[in-house]
């Protein structure tokens, strides 16, 4: 098996963080795992998580790339009983069917040109695609509730 | 109620002059970031604190054991646990260096605590009864460098 670029990984992760930085409106507060996360001003805000890529080469040199990609959606309750569904809409319209990585970065292989695209992963037995999931309300003594919103991205590069 | 409010204000002068010793909280104030470069400069503010009492670290324990806990544990040494990274720190806003700040609530989620150059975390905000009294139960952050 030859070697997996080690970049990759790094400008997958920068590019699904700017994408959803990028996209979603200017009222939803956004922390990507890893950040300094202050929420106590927050009403609702988002958290977004990224799992993998599992690699696998199909032929020499030929990498194919799976990504898990998780936004945790945590709405404060007010007398708007549907901000919950509205906040974890508006997530799922940012899952876009396919994502461009960039080779963001500030070192010296980091030039932000376009690497490829994540493609979004669906099937038609419904057990891939865009998924929600809500939680309600997790803890009884506080007050707001949570959903999550996840999919499954491909990726494919070539040494 | 008055009464007692004043024997507690008494009592927490006499701790101050017991224990106290100079504490920072660290609150954050602004974060500058860069998610394509990865870069996340963040600012923060030192507010000092003259006088804080801050408890010896075993005072702080960890762990309440009961009967049933007992029960269900024949071998358990009796005696309970500590933790010598955790603390309590008692302070009056008043003693908070910046006059403005009267109002002061700490944040737990992103202040921090400085004890003799270390950064510990806040675990839990207890509200005292009387209002400009907070208590902070912190936890020593163990793998952050001393602060000069």
């Amino acid at each position: 098996m030859a070697d997996v670029n080690q970049n990759w990984d790094r400008w997958i992760f920068a590019s699904i963080s700017k994408h959803f930085e990028t996209n979603k409106s200017a009222s939803i507060h956004l922390f990507v795992e890893g950040e300094p996360r202050e929420t106590a001003s927050q009403l609702n805000w988002v958290e977004l998580r990224i799992d993998g890529p599992d690699w696998t080469e199909l032929s020499s040199g030929f990498f194919r790339g799976r990504i898990e990609v998780n936004v945790l959606c945590s709405a404060t309750e007010t007398s708007d009983t549907q901000s919950i569904r509205r906040l974890a809409g508006e997530i799922q319209s940012i899952f876009k069917s396919g994502i461009a990585v960039y080779k963001y970065g500030l070192g010296d292989d980091d030039d932000k040109s376009l690497l490829g695209c994540l493609t979004l992963l669906t099937d038609h037995r419904g057990k891939l695609g865009i998924k929600a999931r809500y939680f309600g309300r997790v803890e009884v003594n506080t007050p707001m509730q949570q959903a999550s919103v996840e999919a499954h991205y491909e990726v494919e590069f070539t040494l | 109620m008055a009464d007692a409010k004043r024997r507690l204000r008494h009592i927490i002068y006499g701790l101050k002059r017991k224990f106290g010793q100079p504490v920072k909280i660290r609150r954050y104030s602004a974060l500058t970031l860069d998610r394509a470069a990865g870069t996340a400069a963040r600012t923060d503010a030192d507010y000092s604190i003259k006088r804080a009492i801050v408890s010896p670290a075993s005072q702080a324990g960890d762990f309440v054991y009961d009967l049933s806990f007992i029960a269900a544990n024949k071998n358990f040494t009796y005696g309970g646990f500590f933790d010598t990274t955790q603390r309590y720190v008692i302070f009056d806003v008043r003693d908070i260096d910046k006059a403005s700040d009267i109002e002061f609530a700490p944040d737990r989620n992103t202040d921090r605590v400085i004890i003799n150059s270390r950064l510990y975390e806040i675990v839990r905000v207890i509200e005292a009864e009387i209002r400009r009294i907070i208590i902070l139960h912190v936890k020593l952050l163990e793998s952050t460098p001393e602060i000069s």
